[in-house]
């Protein structure tokens, strides 16, 4: 899974980047140079940047597939899951058909709720969100996950569903 | 050809113009006061009961939306208006339409108790527990009512570029864009004027989505039909709600085009890579909702993965042509610094960094440990704060001081950077809180969680000095430019 620290990395060091072309920008912006010596060099490299961005852009997308979190893809990277557990939402509460799970094998949660839209998500020990699925009146989705540590994991709601949503918590032991 | 940017639009336009942004202001710093409560209160700071956090939650996110829209409409009308005849008639219909919606929102929040967020996602509005049918009802139809006069307004200005040119192929420049802009450059529309009909085509698709989500609650609510299934509603909420929102950008666009070049000195021409990026915005808009969906595993995978195309796909003509065309804009163009230019440059340098935030969270992948937590807020703060607001605020400023003829201090300048340092550093509060898995709308925080709305606070007043500051030369511009407008 993806550390969202390492997203908030790559955010701010492109944003350094960006912060320093506009300080580039910014600081030649007092000079003078005219339209028609500006315009051409400027167009070459909007051009030269498409052909940069655009195969660029495929290949993260392609490279991200890989953390596709949907069952059948899940199970084809972590295996088939050896355990399987019930999860019904409603407001304000969770009922889980267990609450003690295995660690470093994978774990199948069939999410449902009763009344609106809820969202199970798992918070690790160290209060990191490690996997999250919604949990949808009239249907059920399946998330398959590996949990890579044992200790005490927090089970919250992030679709918000009414004045105690906030309160929606719920332990889960991995042993 | 460019758009002809000298020439005023009639009294009659400006004037209703400046209603839209002034209108569009006010709600802006009265929904801001109530942002500042919600971080006080994830601070700790200010503790409010649930039931008052989840309401101001609403009303905050139903009113900014509702604000920065307005205010990007009105100024794209008075950009609108100096080459086209805009009916007045309709721009004014469209407003108290639209002023009504945010009436019964304000109403359904403040006195029907209604918190179920500005999504107002199905079945909440009808199972809050909080607050009756009537106050779920009163919201809905504040939505019904601001996409009916968003609709007006889309209508007003496709009728009025499609009349001027002589045909919607005429307004997207079909002609020149399929000859590689061999054919058709002697009467192509201006760049706002472009963006401004895509806008109004693909806010007629949302507005159709918005309405086919509220119907079925209505006749739900009336006993009419069964509830609404689940994930259908899901869809149709998103392709409205994602999809107002982010043509909100692109009217705000239109300003960028119209405003930058009077401070550059050089002309923003509709080119044949502007005709194309306008062109696939119409169809590329319409795709990224799909990624508020990705945690909805029922829902098909290829609508997930075109969710990840069109977020990635939609990103490159707003980059390549609108943000790097401002850019080589201002690249040695001599550019003359005072508070419109500022904010202009605030909100390209801040419509970027939102959209990379944007951009990660819709690779599915990351969405998988970010979707819901205080990153979502963080990007669109940035693209509405530091983008698609900067602009707006940047038109309202020069407009009012090139229609009272106001000069602008050296000092004066220092309210548009208080804006945008303070601005930023208030987003990456929110960003910071996203990387720590902070969860979105939540009234409480945990101790841990609360050091970063503590660490927003000091940049959300001194965003609240620039913004006061602002207000208060705008407002002493106000009556005279009024009476220019009108002359």
């Amino acid at each position: 899974m993806i550390d969202p620290k390492l997203v908030f990395g790559v955010l701010v060091a492109l944003g350094l980047v960006w912060t320093g072309v506009w300080g580039w920008i910014l600081v030649g912006s007092q000079q003078k140079a005219p339209d028609t010596e500006v315009g051409p060099k400027a167009a070459a490299l909007r051009r030269r940047l498409f052909y940069l961005f655009l195969p660029l852009a495929v290949v993260i997308f392609v490279a991200s597939m890989i953390w596709l979190p949907y069952p059948a893809a899940r199970a084809g990277i972590v295996g088939q899951p050896q355990l399987s557990v019930n999860v019904t939402a409603q407001q304000w509460s969770w009922t889980l058909g267990q609450t003690e799970v295995p660690s470093r094998v994978p774990v199948e949660f069939v999410v449902t709720a009763r009344d609106v839209n809820h969202s199970l998500s798992l918070y690790n020990p160290q209060g990191q969100l490690v996997a999250q699925v919604q949990a949808m009146p009239g249907y059920t989705n399946r998330l398959i996950h590996v949990f890579d540590q044992p200790g005490t994991y927090t089970i919250r709601c992030l679709e918000f569903c009414g004045i105690a949503h906030h309160d929606m918590v719920a332990r889960l032991t991995v042993k | 050809m460019t758009a002809r940017i000298s020439q005023p639009a009639n009294g009659a336009v400006l004037r209703l113009a400046l209603v839209y942004m002034a209108t569009g202001f006010v709600v802006f710093l009265l929904m801001g006061l109530l942002g500042l409560l919600m971080r006080l209160d994830h601070g700790g700071i200010l503790v409010l009961s649930a039931d008052w956090f989840y309401r101001i939650m609403t009303l905050h996110g139903s009113g900014m939306v509702a604000a920065s829209l307005l205010a990007a409409m009105g100024g794209l009308a008075a950009v609108l208006g100096q080459t086209l005849r805009l009916s007045t008639r309709w721009l004014a219909t469209a407003f108290v339409v639209y002023f009504l919606g945010a009436g019964f929102v304000i109403i359904a929040t403040l006195l029907g108790g209604f918190g179920g967020g500005w999504t107002a996602l199905h079945q909440l509005p009808f199972k809050g527990f909080t607050w009756g049918l009537w106050a779920a009802l009163a919201m809905l139809v504040g939505y019904l009512f601001v996409a009916v006069g968003f609709l007006i307004y889309c209508w007003l200005v496709l009728y009025t570029t499609v009349k001027r040119y002589g045909g919607l192929h005429r307004v997207l420049a079909w002609r020149y864009l399929v000859s590689g802009g061999r054919q058709g450059a002697d009467s192509l529309p201006g760049p706002s004027e472009i963006a401004a009909s895509v806008v109004a085509i693909v806010g007629t698709v949302a507005v159709l989505a918005g309405a086919a989500y509220l119907v079925p609650l209505f006749g739900e609510a009336a006993g009419l039909v069964g509830s609404l299934d689940a994930l259908v509603a899901k869809n149709l909420l998103f392709l409205f709600g994602h999809t107002l929102v982010n043509l909100n950008i692109y009217l705000a666009a239109g300003l960028v085009y119209a405003t930058l070049p009077l401070y550059t000195g050089r002309e923003w021409k509709t080119t044949w890579p502007v005709t194309l990026a306008l062109n696939l915005v119409l169809l590329l808009v319409l795709l990224p909702y799909f990624h508020h969906l990705y945690q909805d595993f029922v829902q098909a995978l290829p609508l997930h993965i075109l969710g990840q195309i069109g977020s990635y796909g939609v990103a490159l003509p707003a980059f390549l042509v609108t943000i790097f065309g401002g850019l080589s804009m201002i690249y040695r163009s001599g550019f003359r610094w005072s508070v419109p230019s500022i904010l202009m440059v605030a909100g390209l340098w801040g419509w970027t960094f939102g959209g990379l935030g944007a951009l990660l969270d819709s690779t599915i992948g990351i969405n998988q440990v970010m979707h819901n937590t205080l990153w979502v807020p963080a990007h669109f703060h940035t693209y509405y704060l530091l983008g698609a607001l900067a602009f707006a605020w940047a038109y309202l400023y020069h407009l009012l001081g090139e229609l009272s003829g106001a000069s602008e201090s050296r000092l004066g300048s220092l309210a548009a950077w208080l804006y945008g340092i303070g601005g930023a550093g208030f987003i990456l509060t929110f960003f910071v809180s996203g990387a720590a898995s902070v969860p979105r709308r939540y009234a409480v925080h945990i101790p841990e969680w609360q050091v970063y709305a503590q660490a927003s606070v000091p940049f959300v007043l001194v965003l609240m000095l620039g913004i006061g500051w602002l207000a208060v030369a705008m407002l002493g511009r106000f009556a005279q430019a009024w009476q220019k407008a009108g002359a």
